[in-house]
């Protein structure tokens, strides 16, 4: 699953630092999720779309598997 | 319990067993039986002990002087990908741990060691296998 945690995050001017301090979550899980390696638990989806007053499909971005 | 209280306790038992184990390898002159092994278990185990507690109670004083550690440390404990990693280690170290216990078994039973130590390990071996699927059902009724 592709998200745009680290673009919203950018164009916001937040270093990561702050948005894992407000999340509740390490440092090194924003850099993961923005990194694409680790998808997030649907409470820290809804935490992250909450965070950016944004619906959750607008930063998460679901990718159906080809068969 | 405060935890400054608990880990100072734990500290103090650990001790207590390291004494206690050279006090005996000293003492006994010819042990006999089990007092054979027992020195180095007590020291062994009281080395243990009294590291965890001794670890314990400096993170506590350095976390008290620091409130943004001990705030980062909580932050830490709770990261779900924290926890996820640390499930997903444990998964794996069973999943060789029921591999490694196997392969002791068979090796135990081939070099013909104690029946009563080996069925005391195919016991436990199951025991393990019984806890799993126990757990399996139980998180089948839950979720």
């Amino acid at each position: 699953m592709k998200n745009r945690l680290e673009e919203l995050r950018k164009m916001r001017g937040i270093r990561q630092e702050v948005l894992a301090a407000d999340l509740d979550v390490s440092r090194q899980t924003i850099g993961s999720l923005e990194n694409g390696r680790y998808n997030p638990s649907i409470l820290l989806a809804f935490k992250i779309a909450r965070y950016f007053a944004m619906p959750i499909e607008e930063i998460f971005l679901y990718e159906e598997e080809e068969p | 319990m405060k935890k400054g209280i608990f880990h100072y306790i734990i500290t103090t038992i650990g001790t207590g067993l390291i004494v206690l184990g050279v006090f005996f390898l000293v003492k006994l002159a010819e042990p006999k039986g089990m007092m054979q092994v027992l020195p180095y278990i007590s020291i062994g185990l009281g080395c243990g002990v009294c590291g965890h507690g001794i670890g314990g109670a400096i993170a506590l004083k350095k976390m008290r002087k620091n409130p943004n550690l001990q705030k980062q440390m909580e932050i830490e404990q709770r990261d779900e990908r924290n926890t996820a990693i640390a499930q997903r280690a444990k998964a794996k170290a069973f999943d060789w741990m029921l591999l490694v216990y196997a392969a002791l078994l068979l090796a135990f039973s081939l070099l013909r060691v104690d029946m009563t130590a080996v069925l005391l390990f195919v016991l436990a071996y199951l025991l393990v296998i019984m806890v799993g699927i126990y757990y399996r059902f139980k998180y089948d009724n839950e979720m």
